[in-house]
């Protein structure tokens, strides 16, 4: 039943000398030496890295049983277990063919490599991240499948969909504790305010998964994990990289990003990291002249900071994240002639100033009466400004503007705790069962009595049941109440199975739901062309999702590969659009009315030979269109979008530098809309917003021990603006082309590490 | 081992320079027009809820500033007879099929509420497709200002046939409802009269409304009369105020949307055409240039084309559409060329606040 891997249990009694792990080659049973080996006991204690000898063997002293191991050996793939009693062992290693899987916690009950989860994971790791030259989590998810990015520049800000459903259902996790943002705790969330220096890596998982993270996952989970741990007493890391920003560079133009980074051990069971960020783009001028600029410049400091202290049994860690940011939006110049005819041009200068601190601490281990369990408190606090000046370009004089809306501050303040506790039933069941409170505040200009709070109270619990050799099944279930929309109660299922050659197939369902936002439940907004009001009665918006995965490795000559099926079909129901109030003609309103479907299919391959690693993917999104009830039967019910991407590595060992290609493909979007015929005439037509192909080329090396280097060049075919076809004529159309990025750009990364044993 | 520490101290080196450089970069040096001896205007709009018209003569340079809500109806005082609403305030009518004033009662106007207004007809984009919303433009005047378009028919010589209508008399600058009314238009001498009463009341009044033809309409308050509105018609030249225009909405309906900083143009005798800065800059356009272009005498030639409104998520900013510029005859066949300097208040930044130089193109 394992998945790549044969585990034999050595039945023999434990020696009083501690536990001997044997690894061999699975293929030709040799006995093979260097393989690193790392284990954590899962009750937090302080965990050990080892060789293993010339014997294959590593033997562990005083470790406390269970415990999560993992493998590392340049010719054999990553092996991640959980050792559950103290005892010998025999570990059969699969030589090398695909990239290394390593440990995923997203909705896991313990920490395992993603092919032995029950639900389809997607890792993007650190070293992924780091040939990227990525800061921003916009930039890492820049060519994965089934994420579709989009740019506001109006206020700088850069959204995702997955699975072609908005970024409101997409929830974004910092190690499992929604991330907050303007526009909510967790979704709808501006990834270019998410920095990654901290970051280990980036799990993505496709489909709801509301039984462990509750509302507004309907989409998909990405869960940063940041790192807790370092293999040496003291690891520094600086870093420096300068970026072009299209054509555009000097002190005053481009990208200057420095970051700082200290991990130490402090003493036995203290473990102590603090890092510094300075991201600094100073904006694109692009086809604007004078004051304004195409990109608006951002500046944002991160800091972050973690103290971890694990005594026996227990792990426990407090961390600070903090985020600083300032965009500057320069208007244009406009005349002002005085009685006298002189000029004293102004301009309408925007500003929006962000910041956000999270507090996190959490505490796992295990407990005389579970097998392992974690709790976590978290408090989120943030605040946006928005500052309107005007600006008097002669005498250089700035004052507060004053129409509606121009001077606000949004607020949004969380409180989340949960915890979770697992036990072993037996050697086939395994029990999760946990709870999740959550406390949110909001404020801002355009909310009802300028600030509203939702309280959301939830119980939830699953289990993993293997039935027979090949075949794991995971039902859950979760039971909310949320202050303004009531109780619900929400179910799931995976099924895993396992074939011969390691194949697996796994089949998802869940039901999902997206609660009502601050925005939607209580908006108030009154000018002389719209009265649009919140609506307090909104239902949540529910959804079922449905998807397969089927992975398959193989071999092809040297070449190990592995292809991977997927399927996924979503509807959701009771999605909130705005309508006519049914009280008030005259006023707008949200409602409970749309609905919304999206199907995909997709196929991965992954192919690794010799120095060569490459895998390619293509997938397939349909997206439900909906026009209006009378014309809908003489339309296409979706609209389907192609999406190719293409990873390439290749180690260059004799020059020591990896050579890596990033290829995206994103294809049309299309809906209908209304135009204009040569007759003058309204009628129905295909608009689009038109397809383009992303890639980025770097190289990367290692120089003089100490120093890592990174070279690229992204967005080597210079996109900039998309057409947009698809827009229906009105005073609210939003223009005929799609911002995408500022055209190619070139960067350096230099960073200088030091270890220290 | 030396080439490692000189990089090391020049990581560091940049990495300080990095954080600590955080001071904002100033402001480039604008570029300053210089002072003008054009005409300048600053139109009394009024500010964010925009309520007054202001009616501009180019030749005294001379504004007159008028309350959009302080009127209802205009008499045409040419030789035709007919009614316009007053469309800055979103005015809408409709007839029924009625002829005397006391008949009509609250259960002649069942269902108009939540149609024949402004709001509710916008309201009705987001609900099921409304059957009645292709109607909603016959129920305003229409925008290019054609007098066999407006929403009231031509007021027959024969009495019987001139229907009773009732009229939304659309909002006030704060968006309050200027109420119900309804309303009979007749021929009385070589002028109007018309009858008028509230939805329910039993009884109406009258007034007699002469034609006087210095001007272009001739202006009625339901509740104060005769109200002095637009100057004298060789006395203005263009007009800024809010408008209902008719957008286009899908392949059915258009629909009455109210627009602000709009600017139309005096119907008698005053054409407009518009100049590409592509083509001419406004500086150097002369009088030899202005024979070149097509003038219109649509109400709204330039309209809301003058002007630039930021939209969510467009980088697009408020403010005058640089791109083009206006030249204007006038009633005595002057020329003037006309630019848009400014859309909002230079301290406040509120809309409501244009600014506008010309000059007369010397011939």
């Amino acid at each position: 039943m394992r998945s790549a891997i044969t585990l034999i249990f050595i039945l023999t009694c434990p020696t009083i000398f501690g536990q001997k792990i044997t690894l061999r080659d699975q293929n030709t049973g040799d006995l093979i030496d260097g393989v690193a080996f790392m284990f954590q006991p899962l009750n937090g204690a302080y965990s050990g890295q080892m060789v293993s000898n010339t014997l294959g063997v590593v033997e562990l002293k005083a470790v406390d049983f269970p415990i999560v191991i993992k493998t590392q050996h340049v010719g054999y793939q990553s092996y991640s277990d959980t050792l559950k009693t103290s005892t010998d062992y025999l570990i059969h290693l699969v030589p090398k063919k695909v990239q290394l899987n390593d440990f995923i916690v997203t909705g896991q009950f313990n920490p395992q490599s993603a092919e032995q989860s029950v639900f389809t994971v997607k890792v993007i790791e650190r070293e992924e991240i780091k040939a990227r030259g990525a800061v921003n989590l916009s930039e890492a998810l820049s060519n994965t499948l089934n994420i579709r990015a989009s740019q506001d520049l109006a206020i700088g800000s850069s959204g995702i969909s997955m699975q072609g459903i908005s970024g409101q259902n997409v929830k974004i996790l910092l190690d499992g504790v929604p991330l907050v943002n303007r526009n909510g705790n967790g979704n709808a969330a501006d990834l270019s305010q998410i920095n990654l220096n901290n970051i280990e890596r980036i799990e993505i998982v496709e489909g709801p998964m509301a039984v462990n993270y509750g509302a507004n996952a309907l989409a998909g989970v990405i869960n940063l994990i940041s790192y807790k741990d370092a293999q040496n007493t003291t690891e520094i890391s600086v870093g420096i990289q300068e970026e072009t920003v299209g054509s555009e560079f000097g002190p005053d133009e481009g990208k200057h990003i420095q970051s700082i980074d200290v991990r130490q051990q402090i003493a036995k069971q203290w473990f102590g990291q603090i890092g510094v960020l300075h991201n600094d783009f100073m904006g694109f001028q692009g086809n604007q002249t004078g004051r304004p600029k195409e990109w608006n410049p951002k500046e944002q400091y991160q800091g972050n900071a973690l103290l971890r202290f694990s005594p026996e049994n227990h792990s426990i860690y407090y961390r600070l994240d903090y985020l600083d940011e300032t965009i500057n939006d320069l208007g244009k110049s406009n005349n002002n002639y005085l009685p006298s005819g002189e000029n004293q041009p102004f301009a309408i200068d925007e500003q929006y100033l962000t910041q956000r601190a999270i507090h996190h601490i959490q505490a796992e281990g295990k407990l005389p009466f579970l097998s392992r369990y974690n709790a976590f408190a978290s408090y989120s606090d943030f605040e946006r400004i928005k500052r309107k000046v005007s600006k008097n370009l002669v005498t250089g004089e700035e004052q507060l503007t004053t129409a509606d809306g121009d001077q606000d501050v949004s607020t949004y303040n969380v409180w989340e705790f949960g915890g979770a506790g697992y036990l072993s039933i037996s050697d086939k069941i395994d029990l999760q069962t946990g709870y999740n409170l959550s406390f949110e505040k909001v404020g801002g200009g355009r909310i009802q009595e300028g600030e509203q709070e939702i309280n959301d109270l939830a119980i939830y619990s699953s289990l993993e049941w293997k039935v027979g050799e090949n075949i794991l099944v995971r039902p859950g279930l979760r039971l909310a109440s949320n202050s303004a929309f009531g109780t619900q109660l929400i179910p799931s299922a995976q099924i895993k199975k396992s074939f011969e050659g390691n194949a697996d197939l796994r089949l998802s369902y869940g039901r999902g739901y997206r609660a009502p936002s601050v925005r939607e439940l209580y908006f108030e907004f009154v000018d002389s062309n719209h009265r649009i009001f919140g609506n307090e009665n909104l239902t949540p918006e529910f959804s079922h999702h449905l998807s397969s995965n089927f992975t398959k490795p193989y071999e092809v000559g040297n070449a190990k590969s592995e292809a991977a099926f997927n399927l996924f079909y979503n509807t959701i129901d009771d999605q909130i659009g705005i309508a006519q109030s049914a009280s008030d003609a005259t006023a707008t309103t949200y409602v409970n009315i749309d609905k919304y479907k999206t199907l995909g299919l997709g196929v991965n391959q992954k192919m690794e030979w010799e120095k060569l690693t490459t895998s390619f993917g293509i997938s397939y999104v349909g997206r439900y269109n909906r026009l209006d009830e009378n014309q809908q039967n003489d339309l296409n019910k979706f609209f389907y979008t192609p999406e190719l991407n293409g990873n390439v590595q290749y180690d260059w060992a004799a020059i020591g530098t990896k050579i890596n290609v990033f290829y995206k493909y994103t294809g049309a979007l299309r809906n209908y809309i209304f135009s204009e015929n040569a007759a003058g005439e309204q009628e129905v037509t295909i608009g689009e917003v038109e397809g383009y192909h992303w890639l980025d080329l770097t190289l990367s090396k290692t120089f003089f021990t100490h120093f890592d280097m990174v070279l690229g060049v992204r967005n080597l075919l210079d996109i900039q603006r998309i057409n947009n076809s698809g827009v229906s004529g009105g005073t609210h159309s939003g223009g005929a082309s799609v911002p995408v990025s500022y055209g190619r750009s070139y960067f350096i990364k230099l960073n200088y590490n030091l270890k220290l044993k | 081992m030396t080439n490692s520490k000189y990089t090391l101290k020049l990581i560091l080196a940049l990495v300080a320079i990095g954080f600590l450089n955080a001071c904002d970069s100033e402001d480039d040096q604008p570029k300053v027009d210089p002072a003008v001896s054009s005409a300048i205007i600053d139109a009394e709009v009024g500010g964010t809820d925009q309520p007054n018209q202001v009616f501009i003569d180019f030749s005294s340079k001379t504004q007159t500033v008028v309350n959009r809500a302080s009127w209802d109806l205009g008499f045409y005082a040419g030789s035709e007879f007919r009614v316009i609403l007053n469309n800055p305030a979103s005015m809408l009518t409709q007839a029924i099929d009625k002829t005397d004033l006391t008949e009509v009662t609250a259960e002649d106007t069942v269902g108009m509420g939540a149609q024949m207004d402004i709001d509710a007809i916008f309201g009705s984009l987001f609900g099921a497709p409304a059957e009645w919303l292709p109607l909603a433009q016959t129920w305003m005047d229409q925008p290019d200002g054609s007098l066999e378009g407006t929403a009231i028919a031509e007021v027959s010589a024969t009495a019987e046939q001139n229907k009773v209508y009732i009229i939304n008399r659309g909002k006030n600058a704060d968006g309050s409802g200027r109420g119900w009314m309804k309303a009979r238009f007749l021929r009385e001498g070589s002028g109007y009269k018309m009858q008028y009463a509230e939805i329910n009341s039993a009884t109406f009044s009258e007034i007699q409304i002469n034609k006087d033809s210095n001007y272009n309409f001739n202006y009625v308050n339901f509740n104060q009369g005769l109200v002095d509105v637009e100057p004298e018609k060789t006395k203005w030249d263009i007009c800024f105020t809010i408008f209902t225009n008719l957008l286009p909405i899908d392949a059915t309906s258009k629909i009455p949307y109210a627009y602000k900083d709009f600017v139309i143009q005096n119907r008698a005798n005053v054409e407009i055409a518009e100049v590409a800065v592509s083509d001419y800059a406004y500086e150097d356009f002369t009088y030899t240039n202005s024979t070149d272009l097509s003038y219109s005498s649509d109400l709204a030639t330039i309209g809301s084309e003058w002007r630039i409104v930021a939209q969510p998520g467009s980088d697009q900013e408020t403010g005058v559409n640089p791109d083009i510029f206006y030249v204007v005859k006038d009633s005595d066949n002057n020329y003037y060329k006309l630019k848009f300097t400014r859309m909002l208040d230079p301290i406040s930044g509120e809309r409501g606040y244009p600014q506008i130089q010309y000059d007369l193109l010397v011939q």
